[in-house]
């Protein structure tokens, strides 16, 4: 595990905010290690499974790699962006290689007997939810940044908000209209 | 493709308006909010479609679902170490108190529910004692309208709950944030008030009513979930210590103010909770929900709730105040029972003028369990247009000007008249030929329906199933735009539609090939496919049509080459070899393959003579070899450099056009240097070929999805290779020919095991497009041909030329003991029940006669099978049952159209042939609601055991024929499969078996053990025969070949041909006749 302070990470996500890849090798193993701490936790049944609390994890989570509470007002919109987007790159990264290995090298395996199971998958299939954020980003970056920010980030709405100064129910509203349509372009090309 | 900025605006705006609104009432705001632009409405009626599937699927956060999936994969098997009497086959999700699966008992070998509580109960016996005690009180309760309770337990200091796997969907899905209708509402409100109130009377309290606790069948039955549970857990976690301080359970949003106070509650705050539903049924929102649970809390028990008629207009005033009553502060001002409260509702029921008995299924009244979309699609409508026009004539004689005048009015106005009578007499048809998917003709009788009567509404709304829009820009601007429709004849007009930019063409639903054209530009080619697709649960009506051409000036495009945008590129077939995402530059790709005459003017230009060509190092078996050494490889028939196949350095008359086949890569190679060119990479020749498309459902072909008809469009399996300019509709995004099926394409990327091969061939499935094979350089056959491309700009930015390594781990497949394989082979047993087998169809040729039989398969249902006998051959006759490969159970063909295609040799020489219709080939299919069955489930298990009963009553028959030797039947499994291996071990009655480029699937790690493959092929008796090609692109020899060759028993043998997924028909027909000899004897020639 990591002995790295909270203020260091949050230096490290300015530092790879402001382009500074070699940042992004002393986060990814933090990431890693909250994603399989959370899966360990999910596992050994510690949490009483309650929603409100099985969130509560995911926040506790996500707060401990993004020291939401000391960063300074003025930056926290920018600071949660840039966490989102590192959320993303590692999560997608991440998602790309546990595939590659558990499938040893063959990327999709599926028997034609099993063609019809696949969808259950689409959901988290990082790497296609990445490629098509990216398209939506092409002709509506906000709503590309909505989803950002909700998925990847863990914002709530109202957080979600907040950074992008728009309302919460703008935000919920920019949200629906991001699942259909990228549902839709997941289901279009696998 | 991206819209404009004004108009995704406008389609976000349209969009959130019909959203807010209930289904029902979209149709006509969507028709007055889009008014003509029917690009507007395609758009938002595809994203709302798409809305009812996506079902929030991102709600969840990315760390959240990232470690549930690592969770999930070890979970599975811990749980199973755990409760051995049980077996998970799937996550059904995490419910209030823990996490649900779908399992099987398998002692009684039912499925169940299985609750896993996430409470600790480790340390205090007696309190774990009173808790299994209490929870078996509550599920006592006998009621129609709850779910029963198997079993409750607890294994390893784990609680958990059998329950009736009951299907369907929750009441907050079908609620999913949209009022129900009242009839919806009343047959759901009475039977979940009926079961509260049994429960009450009974003595015992829900505390946690909510609409996701409350199942609806498919069949609208509603069941309530989890009795008395709340009060279990919060007693056990009590005593536990486990809830934290401040958290309460039960879920806020439903609790009544005496719970959300923490104070003792009864009967009377099931009673608030139930009103809470009810609420959220009639206006789609709960009453209460804050920011933070507190707030929420806080609002039950200080504010108001809001008004019910003001959330919905259309609520009755009875309704209402049901409402009002039950969400009472005070107990007492609420309902005093559940009885009562069942009272009002019926007393609702009759003043709406339903009729409706409490726990019952009301006749008439159908929850809306199917997603909506289609439902409109699908479902009847009653309503139909009726003309009521009744011209009235009264003519007198004493005005005859008048009269005339008179008469021609009555005249316009009848023909008028038979012309709005004869339009509405079509609109039934017209919705017939949508149901049958038959779009054109539906679509070309609706237009003619519209000229009459322009707003007819069931035309309406059809449109946007039968119709599409097309919208076609261009770079430049300007160029005209032709379509031609696909139809089986290729004879279909081709037509002009209109100048670039073209939006919004109204079009019918359908496939076409599309022709862009303009003046000193390069022409473009390509298809196009509306085809509908469908989810297993409803159906997406796809986004309209938009075409994005990049006109290239005609002096700069290459002749016979069509120009490819660059960009970055991932491949998306099915069995992709890497996953990488590479940039690529513009390319020219060649149109067609290329020909024997291209291939001529190479070697006639000296091409093998010319070093500077042959630019890739050679390697043979591991070896470099010299440049001389390996030319003296590469030559035809007669010793003349050139292909395997030619002599003389010329291929045979009438051949020119054929793609140049029989040619290592390294020749493919030196021809494409020879022409400036390059091998594609395969980024490169995928993206020509689907430009990035992949599907969920069904094989993705170079124009869309494959539906039959396949022979209209590519050469698969065929006698041999064709021109390389056949099939107009099978061509690509970006106007190539053939690039599925012909001849199989080598592609320039090296791998361990040597260059890639895409595409597949003329003697291949059609499956095989999805499949990427890998063969040596050095390797050559009459299947493998290719085209070049070329670079279209001098940028040297090409990242997808890279090496790619392949890297196959074999999974380790241990089979179960004997001892458990006997206990398990009992589970096919099966009743030889009478067959009622009678002949239906006869059909002769010169070689044989064919049968078509129909007798009694699997649960007494009628199955049929085809019989092929042999002329010319001594009775009885010895018969070989096929059990076919995917292109029968993918639907690409028929059965007895499969047989003819692929093993009519067998009955030439002297075999009878036969093969039974399984469910989901072409001719009997599967009923619907079987179609979304799990891999892996108990219902794919009992789906694949009827499946082998179908097959084993074949059997059955074959032993009833006069004509056919009994002793003597062989099985033959071309391709991979689940049936082909579990039929010879739990069938005796075949003496001989043949498998061909068969092999183990990782999948099958996920099946029940009692159908693994894995635990059976050791039991397979009979003589086994396997042929099996050493590059296999579809079951590969070492990593599925292999470990199925050995865990089969002796007596096998096997034989490993030079050649992909399908055998050389030279290699192929010899062995088996061979083996078939050997096994069960030499045939008799009359």
């Amino acid at each position: 595990m990591t002995t790295l302070s909270p203020k260091e990470i949050t230096q490290l996500l300015k530092a790879w905010g402001n382009g500074d890849q070699s940042a992004l090798a002393q986060l990814t193993p933090l990431v890693h290690a909250e994603l399989h701490r959370l899966a360990r936790r999910y596992l050994s049944r510690e949490s009483p499974g309650h929603t409100l609390q099985a969130t509560a994890l995911v926040n506790e989570a996500y707060m401990r790699l993004i020291d939401w509470q000391h960063v300074e007002w003025q930056n926290r919109a920018h600071f949660f962006g840039v966490s989102a987007q590192l959320m993303r790159h590692i999560l997608v990264d991440y998602a790309r290689r546990r595939r590659s290995h558990k499938r040893g090298g063959e990327a999709i395996e599926v028997s034609l007997e099993q063609a019809a199971v696949i969808s259950s998958e689409r959901a988290a299939d990082f790497v296609a939810l990445d490629d098509a954020l990216t398209s939506l980003a092409q002709f509506d970056e906000r709503k590309s940044r909505v989803v950002e920010l909700r998925f990847f980030g863990g914002l709530s709405i109202e957080e979600t908000g907040e950074v992008l100064k728009i309302s919460p129910a703008t935000v919920k509203r920019e949200w629906s209209l991001a699942q259909a349509w990228l549902y839709r372009e997941l289901r279009k090309s696998a | 493709m991206k819209p404009t900025a004004d108009r995704w605006q406008q389609i976000e705006a349209i969009y959130y308006a019909a959203l807010d609104m209930p289904a029902e009432a979209r149709p006509a705001f969507l028709q007055q909010a889009c008014a003509d632009d029917t690009e507007l409405r395609s758009e938002v009626d595809s994203l709302l479609s798409s809305h009812d599937q996506a079902n929030n699927f991102l709600d969840s956060p990315a760390l959240e679902v990232a470690a549930r999936e690592v969770a999930e994969g070890q979970r599975t098997t811990i749980i199973n170490a755990t409760l051995p009497h049980y077996r998970i086959i799937s996550a059904l999700g995490a419910g209030g108190m823990g996490r649900v699966y779908l399992a099987e008992d398998t002692r009684l070998r039912r499925k169940v529910a299985l609750k896993l509580l996430d409470i600790g109960l480790t340390t205090n016996p007696q309190l774990r004692a009173r808790f299994v005690r209490e929870a078996q009180l509550a599920s006592a309760l006998d009621h129609p309208n709850i779910c029963t309770v198997h079993e409750i337990g607890e294994a390893a200091g784990q609680p958990f709950i059998a329950m009736q796997y009951v299907e369907g969907q929750s009441l907050k899905q079908v609620i999913a944030g949209r009022p129900l209708t009242l009839d919806s509402l009343l047959a759901i409100a009475l039977q979940v008030a009926d079961a509260l109130s049994a429960a009450h009377e009974a003595g015992i309290v829900h505390r946690d009513i909510k609409s996701s606790n409350i199942i609806v069948t498919p069949r609208g039955q509603a069941k309530v979930l989890d009795f008395g549970l709340a009060k279990l857990v919060a007693e056990a976690s009590d005593a536990t210590e486990l809830t934290q301080t401040g958290a309460v359970m039960g879920t806020p949003a439903y609790m009544s103010p005496e719970q959300a106070r923490g104070e003792r509650v009864d009967h009377r705050s099931d009673i608030f909770s139930f009103g809470v539903v009810l609420f959220e049924m009639v206006t789609g929102r709960v009453p209460f929900k804050e920011k933070s649970q507190h707030e929420t809390l806080n609002a039950i028990i200080h504010q108001p709730h809001p008004s019910v008629r003001e959330l919905n207009s259309d609520a009755p005033l009875l309704l209402a105040e049901i409402i009002d009553r039950a969400l009472a502060k005070r107990p007492e001002d609420r309902h005093p029972s559940m009885r009562q409260m069942i009272a009002d509702l019926r007393q609702l029921t009759r003043q709406a003028g339903l009729q409706s008995q409490s726990g019952d299924v009301p006749d008439g009244i159908v929850v809306p369990y199917v997603p909506p979309q289609r439902r409109a699609f699908f479902s009847r409508f009653a309503s139909r247009l009726r003309v009521a026009l009744s011209p009235r004539q009264s003519m007198r004689l004493w005005l005859i000007v008048a009269a005339v005048a008179a008469l021609a009015v009555a005249l316009w106005a009848y023909i008028h008249f038979r012309n709005r009578q004869w339009a509405a007499a079509q609109v039934p048809r017209v919705e017939e030929l949508a149901q049958a998917q038959k779009f054109f003709e539906a679509y070309d009788l609706a237009m003619q329906v519209r000229r009459v009567l322009s707003d007819e509404p069931t035309v309406a709304r059809l449109m946007p199933t039968i119709g599409n829009l097309l919208s076609v820009n261009s770079d430049p601007t300007g160029a005209q735009v032709f379509l031609k429709r696909f139809s089986p004849d290729g004879d279909a007009p081709r037509q002009p539609v209109g100048t670039t930019p073209l939006r919004n063409l109204q079009i019918a639903r359908g496939d076409y090939l599309l022709t862009i054209e303009k003046p000193g530009f390069a022409p473009l080619e390509r298809t196009i496919s509306g085809a509908l697709w469908n989810e297993g649960t409803g159906i997406i009506i796809p986004p309209p049509l938009r075409v994005e051409a990049k006109l290239v000036e005609a002096d700069r495009v290459p002749e016979r080459m069509a120009f490819v945008p660059g960009g970055d590129y991932r491949i998306a077939a099915w069995r992709r070899p890497t996953d990488a995402r590479v940039r690529l530059n513009d390319f020219y790709i060649d149109r067609f393959e290329v020909s024997n005459q291209d291939f001529k003017d190479f070697i006639n230009a000296g091409g093998y003579l010319k070093k500077a060509y042959w630019k890739y190092p050679f390697v043979k078996d591991g070896k470099p070899l010299a440049w001389e050494v390996a030319m003296r490889e590469l030559h035809d028939r007669t010793g003349l450099p050139g292909p395997r196949e030619w002599m003389n350095q010329g291929f045979a008359e009438g051949q020119a056009q054929y793609p140049v086949t029989g040619i290592t890569w390294y020749e493919a190679a030196a021809y494409a240097e020879f022409r400036g060119k390059r091998l594609p990479t395969l980024f490169q020749w995928e993206k020509a070929a689907r430009d990035g498309v992949s599907s969920f459902v069904g094989q993705t072909m170079p124009w869309g999805l494959l539906e039959t008809g396949v022979d209209l469009r590519a050469n698969f399996k065929r006698e041999g290779a064709m021109p390389v300019n056949s099939f107009e509709f099978g061509m690509s995004p970006y106007g190539c020919y053939n690039m599925a099926g012909n001849a199989a394409e080598w592609c320039a990327n090296e791998t361990p095991q040597g260059y890639f091969v895409a595409g597949g061939s003329w003697e291949d499935p059609t499956y095989l497009f999805g499949y990427y094979g890998t063969y040596p350089g050095f390797y050559n056959s009459n299947k493998i041909g290719f085209r070049c491309v070329m670079s279209a700009t001098n940028a040297a930015e090409d990242q997808s030329a890279m090496r790619i390594d392949i890297t196959r781990e074999v999974p380790l497949y241990t089979p179960a003991g004997d001892d458990k394989v006997k206990e398990w082979m009992k589970l096919y047993d099966y009743q030889r029940s009478p067959l009622d087998a009678e002949i239906v169809e006869v059909a002769e040729t010169e070689a044989w006669r064919r049968e078509k039989i129909a007798f009694n398969g699997a649960g007494g249902e009628r199955a049929m099978a085809y019989l092929y006998l042999p002329k010319n051959f001594q009775r009885p006759l010895q018969v070989v049952h096929l059990l076919p490969a995917a292109d029968v159970s993918t639907r690409a063909r028929s059965l007895p159209e499969s047989m003819e295609i692929n093993f009519a040799s067998l009955v030439k020489s002297g075999r009878a042939l036969f093969a039974v219709v399984q469910k989901g080939f072409i001719g009997r299919d599967r009923p619907a609601s079987t179609t979304a069955v799990q891999y892996g489930s108990a219902e794919y298990r009992d789906q694949v055991m009827a499946d082998l009963i179908d097959l084993r009553r074949g059997l059955d028959y074959l032993e009833t024929r006069q004509d056919i030797d009994r002793s003597r039947i062989a099985m033959i499994g071309p391709s991979g499969g689940l049936l082909k291996l579990l039929m010879p071990a739990v069938e005796t009655r075949y003496r001989s078996v043949i498998y061909t480029g068969t092999g183990l699937r990782k999948d099958y790690l996920q099946l029940l053990p009692e159908i693994n493959p894995v635990n059976f092929v050791a039991h397979i008796r009979a003589p086994k025969l396997l042929l099996h090609g050493r590059y296999d692109e579809a079951d590969p020899l070492m990593t599925q070949g292999e470990p199925l060759f050995r865990l089969l028993g002796e007596p096998k043998r096997r034989i490993i041909y030079d050649a992909g997924h399908i055998p050389p028909p030279e290699t192929m027909f010899p062995a088996i006749n061979a083996w078939l000899d050997e096994t069960m004897g030499a045939v008799i020639r009359n």
